[in-house]
C-alpha cells in the first residue's frame, strides 16, 4: 500500500528557486536591459556600469516585482483556498464581489478626489470590504448558518450591483483622461508599486497565507462534504467564517495595491492541483509561489510586448491563462 | 460504548415532528439494526446520535456523555458514522481519504504519526481496501467507494459506528463482507446503530432489531420477535412470507408479491 500525496514533493523547492530567478529576470528585463550583473549588485548598492541602472533597479523594478510575488501569490493562494471552501472548480477570489466591490471605490477615489495616490488603495479595500460584507450578511441564514449557494448567488448579484455602480459613475464622468485611469485600474496592473506599498502588503500576504495553512487540514475534510466534515471533528461554520475573512483581507489588499487582475486565482490552483494532488496543506502554498512567479513574468511581458508603451498586466494574465484554461478544459474537463 | 436516547423529539423547520419521543437503549458491544419504511425518521435519528442535529426535547447519551456538551473533535474521537452516499470533491487519492478519518487526532499542523499511519493502514486492510491506496476516489467502482468510507470511519478507531443504510449500493456479496467486518468491529467491543432496508440481511447480522414507523419506536428486540409478518405488514403495508433456511435454521423474509394482472 504506497503512501500516495507524495508526487513530486521537489516541486515547491523547484518553485522557490524560481521565485528567486523570477525576481531577478525582472530586474534584468524592461524596456532598458539591466545588465545581469547590475541586477542585483544594483539592488544593494554595489558597482554598477551606469547610474541610471541603479535608479531602475532600486527605485522601479525591485519594487515593482516584489509586489508582483505578493499580489500572485494572494489571489493564487485566496483562489486555491475558496475552490476548497466552495468545492468548487470555478470558484475564485472575486467569487464574493470583491473585484466589482473595489472597483467601485477605486473609481470613486479616481474621480472624485483631487490627489487619488494613497486614497486609492484604501478607496478599493473599502469597496471590496463593503461588498463582501453585503454577501455575507445576506448569506447568513436563521441559527447563524451560513448557506454556499446563497453565497454563491449574492456573491454575483452583489457584483453586478457595483458593477452598474461603477459604469454609471464611468458614464457621468464624460470621458477624459480619469476616465482611462479607472479603466487602467479596472484592467490591473504594478506600475504603481512603490517600496511602500510593498512594506504593506508583504506581512498582510505572510500572515494571510500563514493562517490560511492552520486550516488546510479542515479543508481537506471540507470534501466530504459538511457533516461529512463535522464527522470527523471539523467545525464547518468556524471554518466559513474564518476563511472567508483571510482570503477576503488577502485579496481586498492585494487587489488594493494592484487593481483587478484576473485569472491567477482561478487558473493557478487548478495547474498547481493537476501538479501536487487536492492536499490544501501543500497546494496553497505551491499556488502561492506559482502564482508569484507567473505575475512576475506576465508584468515583464507587459513591460516590454510594445515598450515603452505598457500593456495593463491583467489583460496578459488573462491571453496567458484564459487558453490554457480552456485547453484544461478540453483534456481533464471531468477531473477538474 | 452505550448510546443511550431518552425521549428524543425532533422537527426540521417546516415544523413537521418527525422523531416523537424516542426511546432506544443500544448496550455496549451491541449491534443494533433501525428497520423502517422512507421517510420513518431513520436517518434523522442517526443524525441526532451523531450530534449533526440537535434534539429539541429528550437527551441522548453516549457513555455517560451527553451529546449536546461533546465538542466535535472528542465526538468523533469516539463516533464515527458512514453516511448514504457521502460527496467527495476534488481527486483525493484513497489513501488521502481514509487519512481524513485521523483529522480528530491531529494538530493544526502536525504531520500524521507513525500511530496515525498504523491506524490508517489496519483500517484499510481491515476494509479491504488496502490495494487502492494510490488510486482516485473518482476512479473506483460504488462498491469500493463504500467500504473507502468505512475505512475512514474505522480510522476514526471509534468505540461507536453509525451506518446509514451502508449496503444499499452493493452487490450480494460485498453485502455480506461489508457486515462481516461490521460484525467483527462488534466482536472487538464497537457498538454499532445501523439503518439498514434488507430485512433478511438484517435479521441475520444484527442483534436487535428497532422498528421505527413515523417517528416513533414500534417495537425493539430479538429479529425474530420484531421481524413479524404482523409488524411488517402494519409498518410497510405488505404482506410478507416468513421462513427458515432448512439447513441454516436461519430466518427469511419474502415480500408476497400480488402485482395486477401476472
Amino acid at each position: 500500500m504506497a503512501r500516495s500525496g507524495r508526487t513530486r514533493t521537489w516541486l515547491p523547492w523547484v518553485l522557490v528557486g524560481l521565485v528567486v530567478l523570477s525576481f531577478w529576470g525582472a530586474l534584468v528585463v524592461g524596456p532598458v536591459t539591466v545588465p545581469v550583473r547590475d541586477a542585483i549588485s544594483g539592488l544593494f548598492g554595489g558597482e554598477v556600469a551606469s547610474p541610471i541602472h541603479r535608479v531602475i533597479v532600486q527605485q522601479l523594478r525591485a519594487p515593482r516585482a516584489l509586489l508582483g510575488l505578493l499580489v500572485g501569490a494572494a489571489l493564487a493562494a485566496s483562489g486555491a483556498a475558496m475552490q476548497g471552501l466552495f468545492r468548487n472548480p470555478l470558484a475564485s477570489p472575486y467569487v464574493l464581489g470583491i473585484a466589482s466591490g473595489a472597483s467601485t471605490g477605486a473609481a470613486l477615489v479616481i474621480l472624485l478626489a483631487t490627489s487619488s495616490a494613497a486614497l486609492l488603495p484604501l478607496g478599493a479595500f473599502a469597496g471590496a470590504a463593503a461588498a463582501v460584507g453585503i454577501v455575507y450578511a445576506l448569506a447568513r441564514g436563521r441559527r447563524g448558518r451560513t448557506s454556499i449557494f446563497v453565497l454563491i448567488l449574492a456573491g454575483v448579484a452583489v457584483g453586478a450591483l457595483f458593477s452598474a455602480i461603477t459604469s454609471f459613475l464611468l458614464y457621468l464622468s464624460s470621458g477624459g483622461e480619469k476616465l482611462a485611469d479607472v479603466l487602467f485600474w479596472i484592467m490591473g496592473g504594478l506600475s504603481r508599486a512603490t517600496w511602500t506599498s510593498v512594506g504593506i502588503l508583504a506581512p498582510i500576504v505572510v500572515l494571510g497565507i500563514g493562517l490560511i495553512l492552520l486550516f488546510a487540514r479542515d479543508l481537506n475534510a471540507l470534501a466530504l462534504g459538511e457533516e461529512g466534515a463535522s464527522h470527523v471533528g471539523v467545525r464547518p461554520e468556524r471554518l466559513y467564517r474564518w476563511l472567508l475573512l483571510l482570503t477576503t483581507a488577502l485579496t481586498a489588499a492585494a487587489v488594493a495595491m494592484a487593481g483587478t487582475i484576473g485569472f491567477i486565482g482561478l487558473v493557478i490552483p487548478h495547474v498547481t492541483r493537476l501538479l501536487v494532488g487536492p492536499d490544501h496543506r501543500r497546494l496553497v502554498p505551491t499556488a502561492a509561489l506559482a502564482g508569484g512567479c507567473f505575475l512576475v513574468w506576465s508584468d515583464a511581458v507587459a513591460r516590454t510586448a510594445f515598450a515603452p508603451a505598457e500593456l495593463p498586466v491583467g489583460v496578459i494574465t488573462a491571453f496567458l491563462g484564459a487558453p490554457f484554461f480552456l485547453y484544461l478544459l478540453r483534456t481533464r474537463g471531468a477531473n477538474l | 460504548m452505550e448510546i443511550r436516547i431518552e425521549g428524543a423529539t425532533f422537527a426540521y423547520d417546516s415544523g413537521v415532528h418527525v422523531l416523537e419521543d424516542v426511546n432506544l437503549v443500544v448496550g455496549s458491544g451491541r449491534l443494533v439494526g433501525l428497520i423502517g419504511p422512507n421517510g420513518s425518521g431513520k436517518s434523522t435519528l442517526l443524525r441526532l446520535v451523531s450530534g449533526t442535529l440537535r434534539a429539541e426535547r429528550g437527551r441522548i447519551r453516549l457513555g455517560s456523555d451527553d451529546v449536546r456538551t461533546l465538542g466535535r473533535r472528542a465526538m468523533a474521537r469516539r463516533l464515527a458514522m458512514v453516511a448514504q452516499n457521502p460527496p467527495i470533491g476534488f481527486e483525493f487519492s484513497v489513501w488521502d481519504v481514509v487519512a481524513m478519518g485521523r483529522t480528530p487526532y491531529l494538530g493544526r499542523f502536525g504531520r500524521e504519526s507513525r500511530e496515525d499511519r498504523r491506524a490508517i493502514r489496519e483500517a484499510m486492510e481491515l476494509a479491504d481496501v488496502a490495494v487502492l491506496g494510490d488510486r482516485s476516489i473518482r476512479e473506483i467502482s460504488g462498491g469500493e467507494r463504500q467500504r473507502v468510507f468505512l475505512a475512514l470511519a474505522l480510522a476514526q478507531t471509534p468505540r461507536i459506528l453509525l451506518l446509514d443504510e451502508p449496503t444499499t449500493h452493493l452487490d450480494l456479496g460485498h453485502q455480506v463482507r461489508f457486515l462481516s467486518i461490521v460484525r467483527e468491529r462488534v466482536a472487538q467491543g464497537a457498538t454499532v446503530l445501523v439503518a439498514i432496508h434488507d430485512l433478511t440481511l438484517a435479521g441475520q447480522a444484527v442483534d436487535e432489531v428497532a422498528l421505527i414507523d413515523r417517528g416513533r419506536v414500534q417495537a425493539v428486540g430479538d429479529p425474530e420477535r420484531v421481524l413479524t409478518a404482523k409488524n411488517l405488514r402494519n409498518t410497510f403495508g405488505v404482506s410478507v412470507h416468513t421462513g427458515r433456511d432448512p439447513v441454516t435454521g436461519d430466518a427469511f423474509i419474502v415480500p408476497r408479491m400480488e402485482f395486477p394482472g401476472r
